[in-house]
């Protein structure tokens, strides 16, 4: 009873005017009306996090109805979807949170919307946290929370990724930095679980190339300080074997997905090929392609600096942050902030793929390189928060200075020539806004305040948190009236528990051959056909998702005659071209004895031809017919897929080129097609459920 | 001595340092070729001004078609390789803050770049009208009707400047069909060209403009219309009767008739 009133007591002080949390919960109210456009779905999702938004909707509707679905049957005529549980990170719990809206009756776009949203304050609450532990500083910590909530990390919600590997990342590091200063069992659980959704991500290297740097900067900086990190890291470990042998297990278990994906790839089952480029490896990416880097895009951005402008993918931080950052520079250096600049700089410099010679070193070897591309992701993933403790670490050196009382006059004249000299910066400029200016003065106001001590803490929350939301309130204002408006447009619109069978193709009138393209992700098999057979012809074959046929050719996988499996697929003809590698095929022609010239296509169900179950991982047909044929199913071939038929394992043969055919027999049958093995099923729930068991245990020893 | 200590105990010392270790190894010039690169993919302009031009929402304000400038000369001084479409944008939202000759030169530079675009010429052949410079409007006009319509078709989704104006409508919509505004457009040159060559008794050539729009399937009184007018020829009264029948309803027809870019 005395520690639930203490609890009760401690939740009612959180709340408090002069408590950072009551103003972190106005800040996340503010940041919210900032993008309600966004949040309310009048504003569309673009670019990456539409793809994003899809891929999780088809996880998560999947995983409610009890499928975990490792192949897509929708993308580009089926393909391994575990290309996507990669990208989104599939192990992370709090996408049970999109499922648990949507179980109550919220459409799943405001229950997806509504998470990102929250997923996002979780991730400032989690920079809120890292620095009070780093500054120990509560009006600091809460001056980070505010500049990062409203950088434009918020914006890429809505046409990006990068939270579903920043947000984590922030954790970690929190959770890296508590424990090394307090182990204690929550502090190595989340280490533990933010580690393990960054390690399932479809590019770990991105954190492991980010821990890289990271260590080597701590270690020049704090070398001293390693030991002692170190001996309370393995105090810990030594008073909680099991639980530190448990996480470790788990986390090893985390990568194997992705390598298991990768030796999949390696075989040539599924491809990359607008990625991959000519890179001789699967999953790599050649160097020309990185033609765009950190640099790149601070340029980009300095280009379109008029926040009138302001639209998606531009760096932006409010503006306050620059001033802070002014203020710190004329005082004592830190090895906190030299640490922090030279991490950061150092990150910056290793990752310009042009004009700069260290990246092109390190490409050829560094073998984690080879498998990213998009480096200016860097920004949004470490550089923005790491520049936010920057900033922080110059308002705790000013704080330093300030507190003394001979330097008073000193830090005033600072507050003067750093605040004239952003005026002016800003005048010459010719393109800033309003709420700019206002945000001058009140943060001339705010300063001088502080170094005269004018303001109780309250008032100091009040007033550091208009000088900061002031600027970007006007700055998002624009970017909602120039982002795009929603048009309820998505691919993935269509129940998933039905077979789809021709409604993809809606060939225009004057349809022409389209010029081939590189295939973002697709079947090694099906990619094959993307490149070596006309689309028209492609499109037109595809308009049925079953074929019957009477005769089977085998073929050399390796030697395919691209001209006749063309004409073949453009007449529909009675003929299935077949891989047979092991030698397995004993049967080519069927007992019909009329035949027909062409296959039989089924494009819909029929009542001899019925589909009673559906799912991303199982289709079941029930087929009635009178001689036995070879059925064609149009969905992209993979060694991975499993057959029976009435009961019995048959064959699966990869048959014209990209799809999966068996022999049927007369009569009555009951074909199941199945995909997985048991293990990688195993694996997968077992991690889920891990990670959802190791959030929980994290949040009760947390209360503990 | 504790001067000097003092200075170089100074944040900002430490963070030039670092950035002057690095400089002897910087190729600017290659860092700054590569963010003007043709592999931007960013460039697409707010949608804001999208709206108020594309899908002619609300009234135009000055206040933002002088941000769509300043946005579209920063693209031409950044971004040479989208220099035409950029000065097209520019070009259009100076022809709507009225300033018709400026318009002029940004049009005839944008088309001294890429004259494979049907919408510059249509604009410059509209304002030389609006001028009254009616021989360089028969040229421009003409040159519109001589570009292939595919290409301005084609220019759309793949130029980064003009590409969001294309997807924003309705991302799914197949390009054919936008032929409607091209196909409007294109028969707004006929009558700009067959009104202009009527005002020079420019007769023989009116004819054929007139059929050859009636050929493209044009076939609406307008079109008769000159076509008459330039067999009637000069001082004939029927011609008279006609203009005074038909003329008012043309005129007001080519009043409407505004600078576009798409």
């Amino acid at each position: 009873m005395t520690n639930g009133n203490g609890r009760y007591e401690a939740m009612k002080k959180l709340l408090r005017i002069d408590h950072p949390v009551f103003w972190m919960l106005i800040a996340f109210c503010c940041w919210i009306f900032s993008f309600s456009e966004f949040l309310g779905s009048y504003r569309t999702l673009v670019s990456d996090a539409l793809s994003y938004y899809e891929h999780i909707k088809f996880f998560v509707l999947n995983l409610s109805k009890g499928v975990y679905p490792l192949w897509d049957p929708f993308w580009y005529h089926g393909a391994s979807n575990d290309f996507f549980l990669r990208r989104i990170g599939a192990f992370n719990p709090f996408y049970l949170l999109i499922i648990l809206f949507n179980s109550i009756g919220i459409p799943y776009i405001y229950s997806y919307l509504w998470f990102l949203a929250l997923y996002y304050f979780l991730g400032m609450t989690g920079f809120y946290l890292l620095a009070m532990r780093i500054f120990n500083d509560r009006l600091i910590a809460y001056g980070g929370f505010l500049i990062l909530l409203f950088s434009a990390l918020g914006t890429r919600l809505f046409d990006a990724y990068m939270m579903l590997i920043t947000i984590p990342l922030i954790w970690f590091f929190y959770f890296l930095v508590a424990f090394s200063q307090t182990p204690r069992k929550h502090l190595f659980l989340g280490l533990s679980l933010s580690a393990m959704i960054l390690l399932g991500t479809y590019i770990p290297f991105y954190f492991l190339w980010i821990m890289i740097l990271f260590s080597f900067c701590f270690g020049i900086f704090f070398f001293k300080e390693i030991p002692g990190v170190l001996k309370r890291w393995v105090g810990f470990f030594k008073t909680h074997k099991i639980l530190c042998a448990g996480c470790v297990l788990v986390l090893m278990l985390s990568c194997l997905p992705i390598v298991l994906f990768y030796g999949h790839s390696t075989q040539g089952n599924v491809v990359l090929p607008l990625r991959q480029g000519k890179a001789n490896e699967a999953l790599t990416v050649p160097l020309e392609t990185l033609n765009w880097g950190v640099v790149e895009d601070f340029m980009f951005s300095g280009y379109f600096s008029n926040l009138r402008q302001y639209k998606f993918a531009i760096v932006y931080i409010p503006f306050f942050a620059i001033v802070v950052f002014g203020l710190g520079l004329l005082g004592r250096i830190t090895r906190r902030a030299a640490f922090l600049f030279f991490y950061g700089f150092l990150f910056v410099c290793l990752t310009i793929p042009h004009g700069l010679p260290f990246y092109s070193f390190l490409y050829k070897h560094v073998y984690i390189l080879k498998f990213f591309r998009n480096l200016h992701f860097f920004i949004w993933f470490i550089l923005i928060p790491l520049f936010v403790v920057l900033v922080l670490e110059h308002w705790h050196i000013f704080e330093e200075l300030r507190k003394d009382e001979r330097s008073k006059k000193y830090c005033l004249g600072i507050i003067g020539v750093i605040h004239l000299a952003a005026i002016i910066f800003i005048t010459v400029r010719g393109d800033a806004i309003f709420s700019t200016y206002v945000m001058l003065l009140l943060s001339a106001i705010f300063w001088v305040g502080r170094v005269l001590n004018w303001f109780a803490p309250r008032w100091a929350f009040a007033l550091l948190t208009l000088t900061v939301l002031i600027q970007p309130l006007e700055v998002y204002h624009h970017f909602t009236i120039n982002a795009a408006p929603f048009k309820g447009y998505e691919t993935y619109f269509y129940p998933f528990d039905k077979v789809r069978f021709n409604d993809e193709f809606r060939l225009p009138p004057s349809y022409t051959e389209p010029a081939k393209s590189a295939l973002y992700y697709a079947s090694g098999p099906y990619n094959f056909l993307n490149q070596n057979v006309s689309g028209y012809i492609l499109s037109h074959y595809l308009q049925n998702k079953f074929l019957l046929v009477d005769h089977v050719e085998k073929v050399d996988s390796k030697a395919v005659d691209v001209e006749r499996l063309n004409q073949i697929m453009k007449d529909q003809a009675n003929v299935a071209f077949v891989f047979d590698p092991k030698q397995t095929l004993t049967q080519f022609k069927s007992n019909d004895p009329h035949s027909p010239s062409k296959a039989i296509g089924i494009g819909k169900e029929l009542s001899w031809f019925k589909i009673p179950t559906f799912n991303a991982n199982h289709l079941r047909l029930v087929v009635d017919i009178p001689y036995e044929k070879f059925l064609v199913y149009n969905d992209s071939y993979d060694p991975l897929w499993k057959a029976t038929v009435n009961g019995s394992k048959v064959n699966i043969y990869q048959t014209n080129e990209g799809f999966k055919g068996i022999w049927l027999p007369a009569g009555h049958s009951t074909v199941d097609f199945s995909y997985g093995t048991a293990g990688q099923y195993v694996l997968n729930i077992f991690l889920s459920l891990a990670a959802f068991v190791l959030l929980v245990s994290i949040i009760i020893y947390a209360l503990i | 001595m504790p001067l000097f200590k003092t200075i170089i105990n100074r944040t900002f010392v430490f963070y030039l340092a670092c950035i002057f270790v690095v400089l002897p190894f910087l190729d600017y010039n290659k860092l700054y070729r590569n963010a003007l690169g043709e592999t931007m993919s960013r460039l697409t302009p707010p949608m804001n001004y999208l709206r108020l031009f594309a899908f002619k929402q609300g009234p135009y304000s000055p206040y933002r078609l002088r941000d769509c400038i300043y946005y579209h000369k920063k693209v031409i001084e950044y971004f040479p390789y989208q220099k035409a479409e950029a000065l097209a944008m520019q070009a259009y939202c100076t022809a709507l803050l009225g300033k018709s000759n400026e318009a002029l030169d940004l049009y005839k530079q944008s088309l001294a770049i890429n004259g494979d675009y049907f919408w510059p010429y249509y604009d410059a052949g509209i304002l030389s009208y609006q001028k009254r410079d009616y021989a360089s409007a028969v040229k421009y006009l003409s040159s519109a009707l001589e570009q292939n319509p595919l290409k301005t078709l084609y220019l759309l989704p793949r130029s980064k400047v003009y590409s969001d104006v294309y997807l924003s409508d309705n991302e799914y919509i197949v390009q054919f069909q936008y032929a409607p505004s091209l196909k409007n457009g294109r028969r707004n040159s006929y009558v700009l060209l067959m009104d202009c060559l009527l005002k020079a008794h420019d007769y023989q050539r009116l004819l054929s403009v007139a059929m050859t729009g009636v050929k493209e399937g044009f076939e609406d009184e307008t079109f008769y219309y000159y076509a008459r007018m330039a067999s009637l020829g000069d001082n004939n009264p029927e011609a008279m009767m006609l203009q005074q029948k038909l003329g008012p309803k043309i005129e007001q027809e080519i009043k409407e008739m505004r600078v576009q870019f798409f």
